[in-house]
């Protein structure tokens, strides 16, 4: 009975994902799975695999073999469908790729108009609930390239929260801030953990061992439990 | 007195028909031109192999053809293999896929240089590449070929003296004629310029 619910609980799947390039084996066989709710980081040196990893998660990079299930819907050979599973599992990338163009209320605005389809005064009312729910309210108007790396960040973090993914997957959040920034992130996304989201996070830095719920260790593409 | 004569009475009315005929045939090509040029240079680049090799000749050809030989062959040439086109849409097309020829290289250049990891921020919102490109990468692209594309127009606005002559016949044939007759009468080598 308990294993039963468990397995309910469980949001995201990974099964043996195989992925080379070229001659190197990056991943060799990857599984694990996330509960709802579950913080799980990923911590590694350079070039062991783990970006490569969350980009199989949302088929950014499309794994060898294995399989991918999101609330036991396989998101791995889904063609179509794929844009509807990447909505859920909403992506926060190192230099965090704001779109350069539009104000940081337009790059959280514009995935809900073009993709759900929603109004443009409803998508604007979410993304400003989305905006203040990261502290960059008073920003919207602000343009990527007036913003420090911290609040660009905040306002990515925002935009794939605006989406309202199941699972968020934090692509080395923090790696590309100074020091006296990586606070203001962190912050962000300590809140998101106390609020019940779930969330891989794939880190080269240990401070950030805070987020810590059950941490995996990641050597040569062979996981291990730590 | 003879030559303020022979400006007022010949020369200013060729020209003021001539620009008549520039400005129609630029109302056509230059949007035209725009859209082809951005397809080619987004087949170019985010097209699979073919479509891509294919954007690649397309752009090596109208570039490396002279655009007055370009427009004999529309005219002269095409009819041949059973197309006849008026001298104005012979005009409108060469000039079209020359300009989309040149501008596909500035928005082309201008893609490349929108700052990567957009287009798969955009993708994994849940865009699709087509979604992607249209509302993300195009509108800083564009953004960014303004300059060279409006060089081109420039040119495209000179070079619609290819094709017209002071004698109402918006044709490329009588550019023959002009060629012909350039010792004879003088005026008619003004609107060869270019």
């Amino acid at each position: 009975m308990t294993t039963l619910t468990q397995q309910e609980d469980v949001i995201l799947r990974v099964e043996n994902i195989h992925k080379s390039y070229g001659n190197v084996e990056v991943l060799k066989g990857v599984s694990f799975s996330v509960r709802k709710g579950e913080t799980k980081v990923f911590i590694g040196p350079s070039g062991t695999g783990k970006s490569t990893l969350l980009r199989c998660i949302n088929q950014l990079t499309i794994p060898d073999k294995g399989q991918i299930w999101l609330h036991g819907e396989e998101v791995t050979h889904s063609k179509k469908n794929i844009n509807f599973f990447r909505q859920k599992m909403g992506m926060v990338f190192q230099n965090f790729y704001l779109f350069d163009h539009l104000t940081a209320l337009r790059n959280v605005e514009i995935a809900l108009i073009k993709v759900k389809g929603m109004k443009k005064d409803a998508a604007r009312d979410k993304a400003m609930e989305e905006l203040s729910r990261v502290g960059m309210d008073s920003f919207a108007q602000h343009y990527p390239s007036q913003l420090s790396g911290g609040q660009a960040q905040r306002v990515s973090i925002a935009r794939a929260l605006a989406m309202d993914p199941d699972v968020m997957l934090f692509d080395e959040p923090t790696s590309a801030l100074d020091p006296e920034l990586i606070g203001e992130v962190l912050e962000v996304m300590k809140d998101l953990a106390r609020g019940g989201m779930t969330m891989l996070v794939v880190t080269h830095e240990p401070m950030k061992s805070c987020l810590w719920r059950r941490g995996q260790f990641w050597k040569a593409g062979v996981r291990k439990n730590y | 007195m003879d030559d303020l004569l022979f400006i007022q009475k010949d020369v200013l009315p060729a020209l003021l028909e001539g620009l008549i005929v520039s400005i129609k045939l630029i109302i056509w090509s230059i949007p035209f031109g725009l859209v082809t040029g951005t397809l080619i240079a987004v087949g170019r680049v985010y097209g699979n192999k073919s479509i891509s090799f294919f954007c690649k000749l397309y752009v090596i050809f109208f570039k490396g053809t002279p655009l007055l030989i370009l427009l004999f062959m529309l005219y002269f040439g095409l009819p041949s293999m059973g197309i006849s086109l008026s001298p104005f849409a012979a005009s409108v097309l060469g000039f079209v896929l020359c300009n989309g020829a040149y501008n596909s290289e500035y928005i082309r250049g201008a893609i490349q240089s929108v700052k990567g990891g957009q287009l798969i921020a955009a993708q994994a919102l849940g865009m699709t590449r087509a979604q992607a490109v249209w509302n993300i990468i195009l509108p800083q692209a564009l953004r960014r070929a303004i300059p060279g594309c409006s060089n081109e127009m420039i040119y495209l606005i000179k070079y619609s003296s290819l094709a017209y002559t002071p004698s109402r016949v918006v044709t490329v044939a009588t550019i023959i004629d002009i060629v012909h007759n350039a010792h004879k009468n003088p005026l008619a080598s003004i609107n060869v310029n270019r």
